[in-house]
């Protein structure tokens, strides 16, 4: 019985992490395939013909108003990694003040910063659109980067990490006579490493993976991010179909956010497991 | 004192300036064009509640609120159930593989939806596509001709199968977390006392686990109220009106038709309902912020 439970167990959760593989597996077989060899009944899913030259082309092939995915890429590792450098700096800057100082009506406007975590962005996005362009940065690369380099997010994470840190070490700075700022600078900061890379990975994917916005304030193709450069192609799109390539951006789309992922695991999920309010 | 407020004052500002520009004026603003009848490239005259009578008696508007329902509804209880199911099988220290198993169940999260999103067409295609070569494999040569994401019926359906699939990973790895941080005492002490593995199960872990459920529910379905993604890449809202959720009437309204006071009132009746869920969800939370 006992052992009849364990292989059940095993069962549901190895088709169940098949099932959130297999796409990512076929979107790669598919793209190494040539056109005729991609939706075919029934399915064949090991190429048989192996074309790797496709990423070449999907890379490269100007198909964009003269652009081509390299330059969406490059765009969208531009804004990801500033974004992320800004919402390292910025929030643990604001994660210190809440972290280690009491004054009336912190915890107000933390919870106040906190509840926008929890709105829909895209409820807001009219009237965020009007700042924008007030701020003349429609169709500029920094109208995706400003918003999003302090968000509620990253400051409770911030905060979360500073507020393990002993005052004793800010008394050290002080009675050596730094200056409250310096002892951000020099002593807080430099020790806030798991913090960093958590708030880095975080903002990287966030910012990696935004549509609905880019889509909203960009309008020349030169500017484009990938995701907004992918949804180009797609069924109903002026493209021609060719789906082998649509598989080959989609992966090459893939790989920079998953190789962070990767790299930054751990900081990650324990970033996530402190946005759930469960660890300190 | 004087001086934890100065210098708690001067680090909190960069977050009370973003807070002010990105949240606060942006409500200001939907709020006052909401009440004008303000088309882009024409001034905003005041027109009172007119927006929001309008909105009540817009069947577009109301298709766009049953939309949205109907995929939240879908997706957030497919979503909890899968997620909380897989963290109950995965809290087991002995689990082989569990590492691996993790990993893949966190891969849709982290990747975007627009090339996600493409595969998912390729999927989803009727006749040619994954799922229809998967169906001629097993032989039901009928459920080849499904029309998923072009028949009202469906639609929603594989919104929601790509929604379950793109977002179980982030809830499992959250009630995870949640089970992790019961203690072991509990349940042992409800076994010395004479409980089976079911009955510890059923009055001691669920009872534990209803604030992180309650959290993952109202996260969940504020996250999927807002998602704009996943209609635009396999629906783009129809067909007809299927599937033309909250998200989708806003963008079209301002960006498509330029009716920026409607939209404005379409905004804040959205925040609104957003609000009240945030509201409850703040609450229940508060507790563990500060423990």
């Amino acid at each position: 019985m006992h052992r009849i439970l364990r292989l059940l167990k095993y069962l549901i959760l190895i088709t169940y992490s098949l099932f959130c593989f297999i796409p990512f597996l076929w979107m790669i077989l598919a793209a190494f395939k040539r056109p005729q060899d991609v939706l075919t009944v029934p399915i064949k899913w090991i190429p048989p013909v192996w074309q790797p030259q496709n990423f070449i082309q999907a890379l490269f092939e100007p198909r964009f108003a003269g652009y081509s995915l390299s330059t969406f890429m490059l765009n969208s590792i531009f804004v990801a990694v500033i974004t992320s450098l800004l919402a390292i700096v910025l929030s643990t800057f604001v994660g210190y003040g809440f972290a280690k100082f009491r004054f009336r009506g912190r915890d107000t406007m933390l919870w106040g910063m906190l509840s926008t975590t929890l709105l829909p962005f895209s409820s807001v996005i009219i009237p965020l659109f009007l700042i924008i362009r007030m701020m003349g940065l429609l169709d500029s690369l920094w109208a995706l980067i400003i918003p999003f380099a302090l968000t509620g997010q990253t400051i409770f994470l911030a905060r979360q990490f500073i507020l393990s840190i002993p005052r004793e070490l800010m008394d050290a700075a002080r009675v050596d006579g730094a200056s409250e700022l310096q002892t951000f600078t020099h002593v807080i900061f430099p020790i806030l490493g798991p913090a960093i890379s958590t708030i880095g990975i975080i903002t990287f994917l966030f910012a990696w993976n935004l549509f609905l916005w880019p889509l909203v304030v960009l309008s020349s193709q030169g500017k484009f991010t990938t995701p907004l450069g992918l949804s180009l192609m797609g069924l109903g799109s002026t493209f021609l179909v060719d789906y082998h390539l649509w598989m080959a951006a989609a992966t090459l789309a893939v790989i920079p956010p998953l190789a962070f992922f990767l790299i930054l695991e751990k900081p990650y999920l324990r970033g996530l497991e402190t946005l759930s309010g469960l660890k300190g | 004192m004087k001086r934890e407020l100065k210098y708690g004052m001067f680090f909190i500002s960069p977050g009370i300036f973003f807070f002010i520009l990105f949240w606060i004026t942006p409500m200001i603003l939907a709020l006052y064009y909401g009440w004008t009848d303000w088309t882009v490239g024409q001034s905003a005259n005041w027109v009172g509640f007119r927006n929001y009578l309008q909105l009540f008696t817009d069947p577009r508007f109301h298709q766009s609120i049953r939309a949205s329902a109907e995929i939240a509804l879908i997706s957030v209880t497919g979503t909890c159930l899968i997620a909380l199911g897989l963290a109950l099988l995965l809290n087991d220290d002995e689990l082989i593989g569990s590492r691996l198993i993790r990993l893949l169940i966190i891969l849709p999260f982290v990747t975007d939806w627009v090339a996600t999103g493409l595969v998912w067409q390729l999927i989803f295609l009727p006749n040619s596509g994954v799922l229809a070569g998967i169906f001629s494999k097993l032989g039901l040569f009928s459920l080849m001709k499904l029309r998923w994401t072009s028949s009202a019926q469906l639609a929603p359906w594989a919104i929601s199968i790509f929604i379950i699939w793109k977002t179980t990973g982030l809830y499992t790895i959250i009630f995870l977390a949640g089970l992790k941080g019961i203690p072991s005492q509990f349940a042992e002490a409800a076994q010395v006392d004479g409980a089976n593995a079911w009955q510890s199960f059923r009055y001691v872990t669920i009872p534990l686990l209803r604030p992180i459920t309650v959290f993952v529910l109202v996260i969940a379905f504020v996250s999927t109220i807002g998602l704009f993604e996943p209609i635009y890449m396999l629906t783009g809202g129809g067909p007809a009106d299927a599937t033309r959720t909250l998200p989708i009437f806003l963008y079209e309204s301002f960006f498509q038709f330029h009716h920026g006071g409607y939209a404005s009132a379409a905004g804040i009746l959205f925040l609104i309902i957003s609000l009240a869920f945030a509201l409850v969800a703040a609450r229940m939370l508060q507790y563990s912020y500060y423990e």
